[in-house]
């Protein structure tokens, strides 16, 4: 399986002191969050590689106990939210097996937010519930 | 309707129009407002006014009494008779607790007559507490206070003021021996006992015999005669009233102040009892009680000794119900209070209001505007709270009856804004429509204006109350908020929009909170606003994020009773080095009622934050009542998103911010989960974030 990440030169990566990442793509007007597990599995695709390779990076950075499957359901994760593509077949280990092999290392997490979306939650996060518990509301003006 | 000034003179309209345009210090301004004061203040029928304080005495002696003129007269000139050698070194203080009584006029009228005695009418209670306000009014090193119809032994006051002398940073009470009819002592001090529904029986000392014996150390005393030195007067309890507990009470406090009680054997000092025995005012044993248990409450002393006697002397079916009224009212929101001062109407709807006594302001009555009688009435009441030393009071006033907080912070500086004649509050009042006062709120400059003072105190209390207060004459507004007065109800409008209208001020502050917080995120500059709750704890700010509705502030206000120090209970304002400033909105708070009430966070007993802290938890809680508090750590970087879905700023139009919120994220702990009930949350919070402090 060849894993490559996508648009990887218009994206700005910050990594943050507990080890998640922020992604900012402004190219799609996305934020991205991944956790410890998500980024060790990004900082693994910094070139185009196999799920073995990405697996063996993350291993030597996140934890020795990462297995393939975990790598594998990190790399889904990511391909997901469109920031890796994948090609070749891998065998399709199940939410069940991955857990089986988790150990000491949280799955992996991939959250992402659109500016579209941010922008509604800003529109709905004004001062709140004027409208429901403001006993008059009324736009006269002074003549 | 405008009432028209008689004797042909123009309308007052046309006197205000020449005090706004005429210099306040000229002339012409204090002729124009001494004939604006009479047409606009009635004349109260019969109200005394209180004396001019006279020239600083070492030693007040200082009376209270009760439609009593005959003893009064006689106390009085027996110590300018008798003890003419004091004269020049003393003042006498009358303080008339029924000053509509008939005896008023004449005890009033002896300040014509008795130099050096002053007259000071009081009536917004009775009771003998009303003698802690002797001590306020005295203009002394010292007061000796005495009841109403006593007689000293010669040479006793000379001999007092020789030994205060020597007693110039006294912490102490004085006393002294009581003499009977036939002159001999017949008492020195009480025993602690209780009986006959009071604690204290009289007691003999016998090295009181020899009136040059030393001073000696004694328990309490009835307080028929003490003094003690101004500046260290304990005060009385604020809420007593009536009649009786302050023997004991008051020695408890003097002895934990560091002092003592002592007796002066050569103080003697007669007292006049009734011949038939009685008491001239009828005993209220509730009024007794109540007293005695809230002496007990203030100096944590074991109220099973009250219960018992009272139980035994009333029988516990008459005395229980009294006790349990009282007990109500000490653990009652109503006793956060120091005083409740009710204006105007009956007392006793005020009191069946709020659980407990009220002291009655009448409202001077002031035709043309009754507005300026209301301001004067709450200008003695701020005026009586500081020099009683009140640290908060409640006004009560209207009906329904509205509730006015006043903390003693705000006293002066009250007194210092509101005028104190008729006239310039007419002015002022008049004024308020264009000019009121200003807050500068981040990068938004505030205009409050308002001519109604109901409204002026309201506003002035809970629009961002730990910014300071701008004269809103110097900058230009971004928004002007005016209250104005339309029938019946108080309508709010800003920038000339009407937002909301309801009878009593208070009601208006969460639609003009909420519109003000829109105005001001709206204008930030250089920080970026969260829809958080946000409390610090150890240096560290707590934030809650989470929509409206979400609980926010009833969590907010949990966390502060439990210590934390207040930031906002809607807005985290996160700067571009990610620390978070405070936003010190008053908290709004729903307490189960789906209209919301504002509470400032000093009544959490809980400081406002005044400078930015790093975040040092994001906790992103779902309310679920029915559920059990679950949550679980989250990865920094999903506690950016949780800042990105709560901010009301668009991040296509900041794109910095995700910069600023990477900083703010980078020293926090981030959590995602349920939450139960306000109270098990912030002890699961605490439990979550160990002990900062």
């Amino acid at each position: 399986m060849q894993v490559e990440r996508t648009n990887a030169d218009d994206l700005l990566v910050d990594k943050l002191p507990d080890g998640s990442k922020v992604i900012v793509d402004p190219k799609n007007e996305t934020v991205f969050a991944l956790n410890a597990t998500a980024g060790a599995a990004w900082d693994a695709c910094s070139g185009p590689t196999t799920l073995s390779k990405v697996a063996e990076d993350m291993q030597r950075s996140l934890d020795p106990s990462v297995t393939e499957e975990l790598a594998l359901e990190s790399i889904l994760q990511l391909q997901e939210k469109n920031l890796v593509t994948t090609s070749g077949s891998f065998s399709n280990a199940t939410r069940r097996q991955v857990f089986a092999t988790l150990g000491a290392v949280a799955l992996p997490l991939v959250v992402s937010l659109t500016m579209a979306e941010q922008r509604a939650h800003a529109q709905s996060a004004g001062s709140g519930d004027r409208a429901t518990t403001t006993p008059v509301f009324t736009t006269t003006r002074r003549p | 309707m405008v009432k028209q000034p008689e004797d042909g003179m123009p309308g007052i309209e046309h006197f205000l129009c020449v005090l706004e345009w005429t210099p306040s210090s000229s002339p012409v301004f204090a002729h124009t407002s001494r004939i604006l004061d009479s047409h606009l203040l009635q004349p109260a029928n019969g109200t005394l006014k209180a004396s001019l304080p006279g020239p600083e005495r070492f030693l007040t002696i200082a009376m209270a009494t009760y439609d009593e003129y005959d003893a009064t007269f006689f106390t009085v000139q027996s110590i300018r008779m008798y003890h003419p050698e004091v004269a020049n070194e003393t003042a006498i203080l009358v303080l008339d607790n029924h000053p509509s009584g008939p005896c008023a006029p004449a005890l009033k009228g002896l300040d014509e007559k008795v130099p050096g005695y002053r007259y000071v009418p009081y009536d917004r209670f009775t009771g003998t507490t009303v003698r802690d306000l002797l001590f306020r009014e005295a203009n002394s090193e010292f007061v000796l206070v005495i009841d109403s119809h006593v007689l000293f032994a010669p040479g006793a006051l000379a001999k007092l003021i020789a030994f205060l002398k020597t007693q110039r940073h006294s912490v102490d009470l004085f006393q002294g021996p009581l003499i009977q009819d036939d002159l001999t002592v017949t008492a020195t001090h009480f025993d602690p006992i209780w009986s006959q529904g009071m604690f204290g029986q009289w007691g003999l000392d016998q090295r009181a015999a020899d009136p040059d014996a030393p001073p000696f150390e004694i328990p309490m005393q009835g307080l028929g005669v003490f003094a003690c030195r101004k500046q260290a007067w304990p005060g009385f309890n604020p809420r007593l009233q009536g009649f009786g507990s302050e023997e004991g009470y008051l020695h408890e406090k003097i002895r934990r102040r560091g002092g003592k009680v002592m007796c002066l054997p050569f103080l003697r000092w007669l007292h006049r009892f009734r011949a038939s025995g009685e008491v001239p005012y009828p005993i209220d044993w509730a009024q007794r009680i109540r007293n005695y248990l809230i002496g007990y409450d203030e100096l944590g002393l074991d109220r099973a000794a009250v219960l018992e006697h009272f139980e035994s002397l009333l029988g516990a079916e008459n005395a229980r119900p009294l006790i349990e009224a009282a007990l109500r009212e000490i653990a009652g929101p109503y006793y956060a209070f120091d005083a409740i001062f009710a204006i105007d109407g009956d007392p006793a709807r005020y009191q069946a209001y709020v659980g407990a006594p009220v002291r009655r302001v009448a409202a001077p009555e002031t035709p043309w505007n009754s507005e300026i009688g209301r301001v004067l009435a709450h200008r003695s009441i701020l005026a009586e709270a500081t020099l009683q030393d009140l640290r908060s009071i409640l006004v009560l006033e209207g009906d329904p009856v509205c509730e006015i907080r006043y903390e003693s912070a705000d006293f002066a500086r009250i007194l210092v804004e509101l005028p104190d004649t008729p006239a310039q509050i007419a002015l002022w009042l008049r004024k308020q429509g264009t000019r009121g006062f200003g807050i500068r709120a981040f990068d938004c400059n505030i205009r409050v204006a308002t001519a109604c003072l109901e409204a002026y105190t309201i506003l002035e209390r809970y629009l961002f109350p730990s910014l300071p207060r701008t004269d809103s004459a110097a900058d230009q507004p971004d928004i002007v908020v005016r209250v104005v007065r339309v029938g019946e109800q108080l309508q709010l409008s800003v920038e000339d929009v009407v937002v909301t209208s309801a009878s009593r001020a208070i009601h208006l502050v969460p639609a003009l909170i909420r519109v003000v917080d829109e105005a001001v995120i709206q204008r930030l500059t250089g920080l970026r606003a969260v829809h958080a709750g946000t409390v610090v704890l150890g240096g560290r700010a707590l934030l809650l994020p989470g929509a409206t509705h979400a609980g926010k502030s009833s969590l907010v206000a949990e966390l502060l009773r439990r210590g934390a120090t207040y930031f906002s209970d809607e807005y985290a304002l996160i700067d571009s080095q990610g620390r978070v400033h405070p936003y010190p909105r008053p908290l709004l708070l729903r307490n189960g009622c789906p209209e919301q009430v504002p509470m400032l966070a000093g009544e959490c007993n809980a400081p406002v934050g005044d400078a930015p802290a790093p975040i040092g938890w994001i906790l992103a809680l779902e309310y679920q009542p029915a559920e059990t508090w679950s949550v679980a750590a989250v990865p920094q970087s999903e506690g950016l998103l949780t800042l990105l879905r709560n901010t009301p700023h668009v991040l296509a139009d900041s794109p910095d911010m995700v910069a600023a919120f990477q900083r703010a994220v980078a020293g926090a702990t981030c959590y995602a989960g349920r939450r139960t009930e306000a109270r098990d949350a912030a002890e699961e919070i605490f439990r979550l974030v160990g002990n900062p402090s």
